[in-house]
């Protein structure tokens, strides 16, 4: 089974519909968003629009939460820059979307004689807004993986893609955890500017006592930076938001 | 938030093909299968296919089970003898047109999907299976004794629990009344079956789960269900069994919805 992980798209509607392009190529099993839908850009209903549209199966990250103290400013005009200002776009519909999406997702595969739980989360299991980045000590991780019974551990909200295997086998009995941060479709911070999203791959050989079972890539999709870059510009926000997307920080 | 579920398609493409145009005209906003795509008809890749092509998240049921192993048990509980021999062909059948991509689909499912949702700081679990939490061909009719039907919720912490596998579809609100006498309600919801109704309604059924931001475990009428049926060409899905060498007996009730 190969299940498509998006994530982090931040209403960059060039670049998702750019991976979205890449995923019919691509032809996953299931697709799987772990949110921040909105936020930093100027497409967050469309960005909503085609979600709900494929019927992607989603979970809230901190940014889709902050439309519960913002409220649209439809009927308004402003002419002040805000950093409220993306939230504000964001219909009453989309919102109440946002605000009812799931916190996480757990997919429980019984291949072969044990159990593997894939749990999806948006920044980790014990806080959305926490960044579970690559360089955390391994017993942190090992804590957290036993805490919330998690083999396979996928995550966004850092923005930085990565891969790595633990071990909390003991007594010679190997218990392998995949930790999968899925990096960002609308706003890479890892020095490259292109989307960015993970294809797992599942095989029937799946187990926890071999790391070999479960298989990631990360995909990497060029978009049409220049036209997310200059909608910050032209409409919004700070230089600063457009300069990160040109460059991936 | 609107969620289509469905399920129990077996194989039956002109329901199935109707489904997909039923539910985008519902404007919902995920859609999850809980399995059995194969079994007793005769477009098991076909509706496996369709699946894949639009990424449903999709767990395995029991005939997806036993197809995805090559096995020869499906793990159905067939009661008289003709239902038996009726079975072992439809498996047989199944197992040689399968091709080993759509079986390769089939093996690597998973077999439950957790939604964790939370409002007002509180927890909402939903939890999909195909029979029970327990077993993956357990039949949870509604007629199940409430106590046997809370534990089996309580003991999978699922506040909502929806599945299939019985092809006859309700919604029962069940109270596990804490130990400070406030509620707890449960709901225990079948989704029907897409393309192999049991309820003498041969309509195609799913469902429609809405969740709002006031969805909670202390509010019974919080959380609601649509019950949807759909008419399709049951005739085509019936004649295709009949065409085939599949027992007849499985066009009758596709005729009959029983």
């Amino acid at each position: 089974m190969r299940i498509a992980l998006i994530s982090d798209i931040h209403a960059n509607l060039p670049a998702f519909e750019a991976v979205l392009e890449d995923l019919e190529k691509q032809k996953p099993d299931a697709v799987y968003c772990l949110g921040d839908l909105v936020g930093y850009n100027v497409w967050p209903n469309q960005v909503i629009g085609l979600i709900r549209k494929h019927g992607i199966a989603t979970i809230a990250g901190n940014h889709d939460l902050k439309v519960s103290k913002i409220f649209s400013s439809e009927g308004e005009c402003s002419i002040q820059k805000s950093s409220e200002y993306a939230y504000k776009l964001v219909g009453k519909k989309e919102r109440d979307y946002l605000l009812t999406l799931p916190r996480h997702l757990k997919l429980e595969f019984q291949l072969n004689e044990d159990i593997l739980n894939m749990l999806l989360v948006h920044g980790s299991p014990r806080s959305i807004n926490e960044y579970l980045l690559e360089e955390l000590p391994e017993h942190y991780m090992l804590d957290l993986v036993r805490e919330f019974n998690a083999d396979l551990l996928c995550f966004g909200h850092s923005h930085k893609p990565y891969h790595r295997i633990i071990n909390s086998g003991k007594d010679g009995v190997d218990h392998y955890h995949h930790l999968i941060n899925t990096g960002s479709v609308g706003k890479p911070k890892d020095g490259d500017s292109r989307a960015c999203y993970v294809m797992l791959t599942i095989n029937q050989s799946a187990t926890v006592t071999s790391a070999d079972g479960v298989q990631v890539e990360f995909m990497r999709v060029k978009y049409d930076i220049e036209k997310a870059a200059q909608a910050i510009e032209f409409r919004m926000l700070s230089g600063a938001l457009a300069d990160n997307l040109r460059k991936a920080y | 938030m609107k969620i289509a579920l469905f399920s129990d398609i077996h194989a039956n493409l002109p329901a199935l093909e109707v489904f997909f145009k039923d539910v985008e005209t519902r404007d919902t906003d995920a859609i999850y299968c809980l399995g059995d795509l194969v079994g007793y008809n005769i477009w098991p890749n076909e509706v496996v296919d369709e699946i894949r092509k639009r990424g449903i998240p999709t767990i395995a049921g029991n005939y997806d089970f036993g197809i995805g192993r090559t096995s020869d048990d499906c793990g159905c509980a067939y009661k008289t003898d003709d239902e038996k021999e009726n079975g072992k062909v439809s498996i047989a059948y199944t197992n040689e047109i399968v091709k080993d991509e759509q079986r390769a689909y089939l093996r690597t499912l998973p077999a439950h999907i957790r939604l964790e949702f939370q409002f007002n700081e509180k927890l909402l679990q939903v939890l999909l299976v195909h029979g029970s939490p327990r077993r993956i061909n357990e039949y949870l009719f509604e007629d199940r004794e409430q106590k046997s039907m809370i534990r089996i919720m309580e003991q999978a912490n699922a506040d909502v629990m929806l599945f299939g596998h019985t092809h006859k579809p309700y919604h029962r609100i069940l109270d596990s009344v804490h130990s400070d006498g406030s509620d707890h309600f449960r709901h225990a919801i079948n989704i029907g079956s897409v393309g192999k109704p049991k309820d003498g309604d041969p309509r195609g059924g799913y469902v429609i789960l809405h969740i709002d931001q006031d969805a909670s475990i202390a509010d019974k009428n919080s959380i609601t269900v649509e019950f949807i049926r759909f008419d399709y060409d049951v005739e085509k899905a019936a004649k295709a069994v009949e065409d085939s060498i599949l027992p007849n007996a499985y066009a009758e009730s596709l005729r009959s919805g029983k």
